[in-house]
């Protein structure tokens, strides 16, 4: 599927010109303000991009199934299939809001301002289980050693809720309720690491360097007051500039996920035509 | 908190960002007061859990487990005393961290469980068999009392049989879940029951009843490891871990395999091997020992059948000397004759 890859890398491109942000620094937090995601220019790209997401964690379990069952599913069909079994669910809303941060990370570097990341899971379409939103390992300039970024994705109507309970997950990661996985998360990550920053990595997870990202898709109301200290970051014992909030402004929330997903139709009817 | 023989065992482990031994036993001792002191405020809902203990469990556990698992360079004694500390903190975790945090109906095993597995196969790796059985009866209870898939149910039995001693099912692997699910669990469920298979096998291998080399075993996982790494998606982390814990467990264990690691009289061998798998399968009176500990290994080692003619084997009740005196009785009788002398009459009876 060359093609599609293609038409992915020019998406990408599109979409990094089309979507800005604006960062501000408070007391406790950084924040960064997405701007441009609702916007109709921006629509096809951004449809583009999170339907080269969901191919290619679709075709990874694909793949993976033909190895352990010799079946045979791996057709553009099935995979049409399964993207549109994903539009249709209840979980569709959170996968193209942890789809879309996972888009923002690839194409702008400095989203994430305590260092480059290095790898970071793809949102996966599963929800069956429940768990980390997003995690990442990146170099932490200010500890010069790597770190976990890790992302709790969430949609709200209400930002200071959507920003409170985002912020309150993280609790599970303090109290070691999600231990685990998230070190089975890292370990599976490692290998995608340079040999460099694999050799480091015993020494790194004694060391615990980590972001803590809540990333909000919120409906605009002029009465917020966006750039607030937020005093439920203060329970976390990291650098404020690790505490990274993510905020994306809609008019109409439920209509940007209904026209999105209406957009990605579209685009895979398209796909059909060129198989 | 530690005797000498744990203390030795600790102190080979590396110095992690200057960390050394002490400060690792330092850590396990102060999450160990910490234990008992949240089990005395167990009902008070005042009791505020020290963050800061259950973080320094979870980089130790995560650091030298990584050690034991992923170091291909570590020599095997170093490997053992990381996997030894792991366990150890991973077991304090899972008397700290609440049991079940999600109400919801949870289709996988969840953290709780993964630590206590985790645990157990660390300790066994680390020849600490006892302990293993300890976290893994815990983790068979928990995995039981609720509604897990049959599936998994049976994956994971495949494994905890070989830990507790328990008798192995014949082959009998339940077919993956086709449309019930999506795919990625689907997936999930099926890596589970190929390496259940695997464990199976393995433990045939343990009782001299297969064919399978272990080393294609350890390859076939190999193989797993490779392919779940490269359509890696953090929905096939956990499953991808526990092949890496069961393919460290089948490396470790093997050498101590009581069936394949105790050398063979010249005579007779037939009817030493079912000697073996009597002491394997065990009696109406015994449960069945798949594998030596690491005293008794020690003794196969230098004494059976030599260099050493002579020892004294001297370790705690309930440590395995039987053990020990039938492996040396059934290979001396093969030579000549046996005296067998007791202190007490009641020993002997």
């Amino acid at each position: 599927m060359e093609w599609l890859k293609d038409n992915t890398k020019k998406a990408l491109n599109e979409f990094k010109d089309l979507v800005s942000f604006d960062k501000v620094t408070t007391e406790g937090h950084e924040i960064i303000l997405v701007k441009n995601l609702e916007s109709e220019t921006t629509r096809v790209a951004l449809a583009n991009c999170l339907l080269a997401v969901a191919s290619q964690v679709i075709q990874h379990d694909f793949e993976l199934s033909v190895l352990l069952l010799n079946s045979k599913r791996d057709s553009v069909e099935n995979l049409i299939r399964e993207i549109d079994t994903l539009l249709a669910s209840t979980h569709s809303n959170p996968w193209i809001a942890e789809a879309i941060f996972f888009i923002l990370v690839v194409i702008a570097e400095d989203i994430h301002s305590p260092g480059k990341m290095l790898v970071h899971t793809l949102p996966h379409t599963s929800a069956t289980r429940q768990g980390l939103d997003g995690t990442g390992i990146y170099f932490d300039n200010l500890l010069d050693c790597l770190g976990t970024a890790i992302t709790e994705a969430k949609n709200y109507d209400d930002l200071n809720n959507g920003i409170s309970n985002s912020i309150n997950s993280f609790q599970k990661i303090e109290q070691d309720q999600l231990g685990a996985e998230l070190r089975s998360v890292l370990y599976g990550l490692s290998p995608f690491l340079s040999t460099a920053h694999r050799e480091k990595i015993i020494g790194e997870f004694w060391k615990q360097a980590r972001t803590y990202i809540p990333v909000v898709f919120f409906v605009s109301d002029p009465s917020y007051r966006i750039l607030i200290e937020r005093k439920a970051f203060a329970q976390y014992a990291i650098p404020n500039t690790h505490k990274i909030l993510v905020l994306n402004e809609f008019i109409d929330r439920e209509n940007f996920y209904k026209s999105i997903k209406e957009e990605m139709r579209k685009q895979m009817k398209e796909w059909m035509q060129n198989v | 908190m530690f005797d000498s023989y744990l203390k030795n065992i600790i102190d080979k482990v590396p110095t992690i960002n200057e960390y050394n031994s002490n400060d690792f036993r330092t850590i396990l001792s102060e999450a160990y007061l910490e234990l008992v002191n949240y089990r005395a405020h167990s009902n008070k809902t005042e009791y505020v859990q020290e963050v800061e203990v259950i973080t320094s469990l979870r980089k130790l556990a995560d650091t030298f487990e990584y050690i034991g698992l992923f170091n291909s360079n570590a020599e095997l004694e170093i490997k053992t005393a990381a996997c030894f500390l792991a366990a150890e903190a991973l077991s304090l975790l899972t008397q700290l961290i609440k049991p079940n945090l999600q109400e919801d109906k949870e289709l996988f095993i969840n953290n709780y469980e993964i630590t206590l597995f985790e645990s157990g196969i660390l300790y066994f790796i680390a020849g600490y068999d006892a302990n293993s059985r300890t976290m893994i009866k815990t983790f068979k209870q928990s995995i039981n009392e609720r509604d897990l898939s049959d599936e998994l149910k049976w994956a994971f039995s495949q494994i905890t049989n070989i830990c507790d001693g328990s008798k192995r099912l014949e082959d009998s692997e339940p077919e993956p879940p086709v449309m019930d699910y999506n795919l990625s669990y689907q997936n999930s469920v099926t890596i589970l029951l190929r390496i259940g298979k695997i464990a199976n096998h393995y433990h045939a291998w343990l009782g001299g009843d297969s064919k399978t080399p272990m080393d294609e075993l350890i390859n076939t996982l190999d193989d797993y490891i490779k392919l779940i790494t490269k359509h890696f998606s953090p929905i096939y982390a956990v499953p991808l871990h526990i092949c890496r814990l069961l393919r460290e467990f089948i490396w470790s264990t093997s050498q101590r395999s009581i069936f394949h690691s105790i050398p063979r009289p010249t005579n007779n061998i037939g009817d030493y091997e079912l000697f073996l798998k009597n002491i394997i399968l065990g009696g109406k009176d015994s449960t069945g020992q798949l594998f030596l500990w690491p005293s008794a290994q020690n003794f196969v080692d230098k004494c059976l059948p030599g260099p050493i003619p002579h020892s004294i084997v001297c370790t705690p009740t309930g440590s395995g000397k039987s053990t020990i005196a039938k492996l040396a009785i059934s290979h001396a009788l093969n030579e000549g004759w046996v005296l067998y002398l007791a202190p007490t009459n009641a020993l002997v009876h």
